[in-house]
């Protein structure tokens, strides 16, 4: 999977949970991963917008402390593509976990 | 590099719409953040963020282009189109190429040339134009398989792939011009 690609599945797992602006998606992806995944922040936008014009999430404006923020949510649409993500992620996990072997 | 800097190397070259959906979002993140030192830092280099957002997106020269007159552009092609048709069909009469296969040829473009006015005629203008322009190199590429003949092994799979870049090309365009309508206000 393309870094690109792992971004996007990472945008639509921190959305599952709950509707959130651009800013924190990229804390709880850094938080969640304990720093070991940061992406520049940058490029975090024209992911989102990508996601919205696929209908894989959807975006309102909401004033919070007199700040305009966009809060993305994610569609059932998203919802179906995170599903077939994941799977596909735990196959390719699988995969090379088998070629790999346990330390342990 | 400071916000807007930052903000006018990145965003500065979009549409009016799109420049003010980024700018909000941007300005937005970068206060949550604290609101200080190298917003480089933060969101990385300017000219690799507008890279990424070019595939998404017209810039605002494309965009006018496409918008000023954008008719006349799809209206050239027609006259193309119809020499070639009459090209194929001059070819068969002339007992060089199969007169049946220049029929057919000039029978598969018109109908697919009629099926994409027919289809994107309700469109907003510039999505509408846009896409036929396209739709005639679709048009142009297809006519050729039957002339050309089903069976030719070298010329078959490269017009093939031709083929489909031209319908690739069709559909990532629309989506630009789709996306860059929605934040510039116009329904797309």
């Amino acid at each position: 999977m393309k870094p690109q690609e792992q971004l996007r599945m990472l945008i639509l797992a921190v959305l599952e949970r709950q509707p959130e602006h651009g800013y924190a998606i990229a804390q709880a992806i850094k938080a969640r991963s304990e720093g070991l995944l940061t992406a520049r922040e940058g490029t975090l936008y024209p992911v989102l917008h990508a996601l919205e014009a696929e209908g894989q999430i959807g975006s309102s404006e909401t004033e919070v402390s007199g700040r305009v923020r966009r809060e993305y949510r994610l569609s059932e649409k998203g919802l179906g593509t995170l599903s077939k993500l994941r799977g596909d992620w735990k196959r390719q996990m699988t995969a090379v976990g088998a070629v790999l072997g346990s330390e342990a | 590099v400071n916000i807007e800097t930052w903000l006018s190397e990145a965003t500065g070259s979009f549409p009016a719409g799109v420049q003010q959906r980024l700018a909000q979002e941007y300005r937005a993140h970068w206060e949550e953040s604290g609101g200080g030192g190298d917003v480089a830092a933060l969101f990385g280099k300017p000219g690799v963020v507008r890279r990424r957002l070019k595939r998404l997106y017209f810039d605002a020269q494309q965009f006018q282009r496409l918008q000023e007159n954008p008719n006349s552009a799809a209206f050239l092609f027609v006259p193309l189109l119809i020499a070639l048709g009459l090209g194929r069909l001059g070819v068969g009469l002339f007992g060089i190429d199969s007169g049946f296969l220049a029929i057919v040829s000039v029978v598969v473009g018109a109908g697919l040339w009629l099926i994409i006015w027919a289809l994107t005629r309700p469109w907003p203008a510039v999505r509408r134009d846009s896409t036929r322009i396209m739709g005639h190199m679709v048009v142009a590429t297809a006519m050729q398989f039957p002339a050309i003949g089903w069976g030719n092994r070298i010329t078959n799979p490269a017009l093939g792939v031709l083929l489909l870049f031209a319908i690739a090309t069709l559909f990532f365009n629309d989506a630009k011009v789709r996306r860059t309508l929605a934040l510039e206000g116009q329904c797309g």
